[in-house]
């Protein structure tokens, strides 16, 4: 009994003992190292009476020191099919984004300041789906060890450094074994509750886990977003070329 | 057609991946003087790829129960590239997009515009025969290329609410030389961050002008007649906080045409998105489009007035974000010169993943001087319902 008390107060105070900030990049580092993925995902837009969309689509991401790039190639409905996003995320400024619309064999650039923007009309936006560097929020005090649905996390609130974002703040709920992030709540910039995350399945390729199956709600609208990941490679081999503007085209 | 079909299956084969894409859509038109129109159109298209080989062939079609030159049906694009490492080389029947603006793209003078699917419409293009080599540098680009033959343009009869011309018209081309002889050009792509981001483009061309003037036959029929050019084009976008700077300039040396005088264009805007509005996005575009002769008196007796010139576009686009992907589009241009105005709204919802529902209303207050002044029709509202598989 001693051992299991001493165990439990060991746990607790190591639960505790962290900076909300360390926590974030702990998390940060078990979904990073994939080098550069290639996935298919499903998109299944909900509204508030409970219709359903769906939109699938091809991402081709590759990591960097001052900011992943992505390339989303839409796949479905097949009035978009072939539209392709490419986004340089740059750390500490605005990325940047190029948009190829098909049917005019058009290149656009598209604004700078699409972070809280909808993602193919979600409920995630663009900075929902960017990746979720822990350099790029501010972090307060201590991560709060807390009881959620019977299980214990680690709650620990972040704050866009980016003056684009749509949320004024966000508080993640953090499995303390795995370290993955399980559930968001995030608020808009007036402060209220605007959508809730769930991370609703993770899966380990390679040494890197990897998210499966994610819902965004949008708790003033009653929409929701299920995102799922059909298939997902990483480490690639994606070069510097595959996300360059050309190809775009 | 039954064998160039049985040509790009057999490539298919080979492929390693091969896409069809067809879109057919069902479209109730109504004017305002002229008899209403039920129209079917579509595109399909297939694309192949194979290793550093792509190829893309599509057909356009358009049937209009009404008015006769409003059915065709043809080769949209036949085209094959090969990249590799730097380097990347096109041929066939190609459609390209040059420009940066969103009402009226200066530049963009590669593909002739289809104009019986609508005047109105600026993306409505078609393909032309062509070869082109790019290499890479980064981010920037080179560019040579030329367009292999000179095609004539359909305005459809007179009497139908889409005809332009006051007179009869001949489609047979008029021209200077063969319309075999290719128009050349290079073009080089720069970006840079030095200050602001920004993007910008120089092409040069030698060769047929895409702006034609017309000449009368002893029937009293008019011809478009091409003649031959040198130009420079220069498009550029800036990008500064949420606001992107855009300019489309061209100066065009005719040359040794009795008729037409050397020219030039600018057109220069402003787009600005504001995200996130109970939910919505907006885009708003503001532009200006300005057009001069070098030598006004020599063009006079062939110019039939330059439609973008002292002309001001603004317009505005509502992204609602629903999961229908509902938007509105509603855009006014007027001529400063002329007091001209067009008015033109559309309206999209998706009905169902593959179904969509599109609205448009356009509005013309033309005057009697110009080109517009001498269309049939000056009202149209198009509903259209069009199917993707």
């Amino acid at each position: 009994m001693k051992k299991i008390i001493l165990a439990t107060a060991f746990f607790t105070v190591t639960l505790t003992a962290q900076s909300a900030q360390e926590v974030a990049k702990r998390s940060f580092e078990k979904i990073s190292g994939y080098q550069s993925s290639i996935s298919e995902t499903t998109m299944i837009l909900k509204n508030a009476q409970g219709a359903t969309n769906t939109r699938k689509m091809r991402i081709k991401k590759r990591e960097g020191k001052d900011g992943d790039k992505s390339l989303i190639v839409f796949l479905y409905p097949k009035d978009i099919q072939d539209t392709k996003l490419l986004s340089y995320e740059q750390i500490g400024k605005d990325d940047k984004q190029w948009l190829y619309l098909p049917a005019l064999r058009r290149v656009k650039r598209i604004s700078s300041c699409n972070k809280s923007g909808s993602f193919m009309a979600s409920e995630f936006s663009y900075e929902d789906i960017a990746s979720q560097n822990y350099k790029n929020y501010r972090y307060k005090g201590e991560a709060k060890t807390v009881r959620k649905g019977g299980k214990n996390y680690f709650r620990i609130e972040r704050i866009p450094k980016d003056a684009h974002s749509g949320y004024s703040r966000q508080i993640i709920y953090i499995d303390p074994k795995s370290y993955l992030a399980k559930e968001g709540e995030y608020y808009d910039k007036r402060g209220r509750l605007l959508k809730k995350v769930s991370f609703l399945r993770y899966k380990r390729i390679d040494g890197v886990s990897r998210i499966v199956r994610m819902e965004m709600k949008n708790v003033q609208n009653g929409k929701s977003t299920l995102l799922i990941w059909d298939r997902d490679r990483i480490k690639a081999g994606l070069s510097q070329a595959d996300f360059s503007k050309r190809v775009l085209k | 057609m039954r064998a160039w079909w049985v040509v790009v299956l057999l490539c298919s084969i080979g492929a390693d991946a091969a896409a069809f894409k067809g879109t057919v859509a069902l479209s109730y038109v109504g004017y305002e003087d002229a008899k209403n129109d039920l129209r079917a159109s579509g595109e399909m298209s297939l694309a192949l790829h194979k290793e550093n080989i792509d190829a893309e062939a599509s057909l356009i079609f358009l049937y209009s129960r009404q008015y006769e030159a409003q059915r065709y049906i043809g080769l949209q694009t036949l085209y094959g590239s090969y990249t590799h490492d730097v380097w990347r080389i096109e041929a066939g029947k190609r459609l390209l997009f040059w420009g940066e603006l969103e009402g009226y793209n200066i530049a963009d003078i590669f593909n002739p515009k289809n104009y019986l699917y609508d005047p109105f419409d600026q993306s409505a293009k078609r393909g032309s025969w062509s070869v082109a080599v790019q290499r890479y540098f980064g981010e920037d680009v080179f560019e040579v290329g030329a367009k292999l033959y000179e095609e004539e343009r359909e305005f459809g009869d007179v009497g139908d609410p889409f005809y332009p011309l006051p007179f009869p018209y001949d489609a047979s081309l008029q021209h200077e030389k063969s319309r075999y002889s290719p128009s050349l050009y290079l073009s080089y792509t720069l970006s840079s961050d030095v200050w602001v981001e920004s993007e910008s483009r120089m092409i040069l061309w030698h060769g047929y002008d895409s702006k034609r003037y017309f000449m009368p036959d002893s029937f009293g029929r008019l011809h478009q007649y091409a003649y031959r050019v040198d130009k420079v084009l220069f498009l550029s976008h800036v990008v500064y906080n949420d606001t992107i700077f855009k300019c489309e300039t061209v100066y065009t040396w005719v040359d040794d045409d009795r008729q037409m005088s050397d020219y030039w264009q600018l057109g220069i805007g402003a787009e600005r998105s504001v995200y996130d509005i109970a939910g919505a996005d907006v885009t708003v575009y503001a532009e200006y489009y300005r057009y001069g002769y070098v030598d006004a008196r020599k063009a006079e007796q062939v110019d039939i007035s330059e439609l973008y010139n002292n002309d001001l576009f603004l317009a505005a686009k509502l992204n609602f974000n629903d999961t229908r992907s509902s938007e509105i589009k509603a855009g006014m241009l007027y001529d400063f010169t002329h007091d001209e105005k067009l008015f033109k709204v559309e309206l999209r919802t998706r009905v169902q993943d593959s179904l969509v529902v599109e609205g448009e209303f356009l509005r013309l207050i033309p005057s009697q001087e110009t080109l517009l002044g001498s269309l049939n029709e000056r009202t149209r509202l198009d509903v259209t319902l069009s199917y993707s598989f």
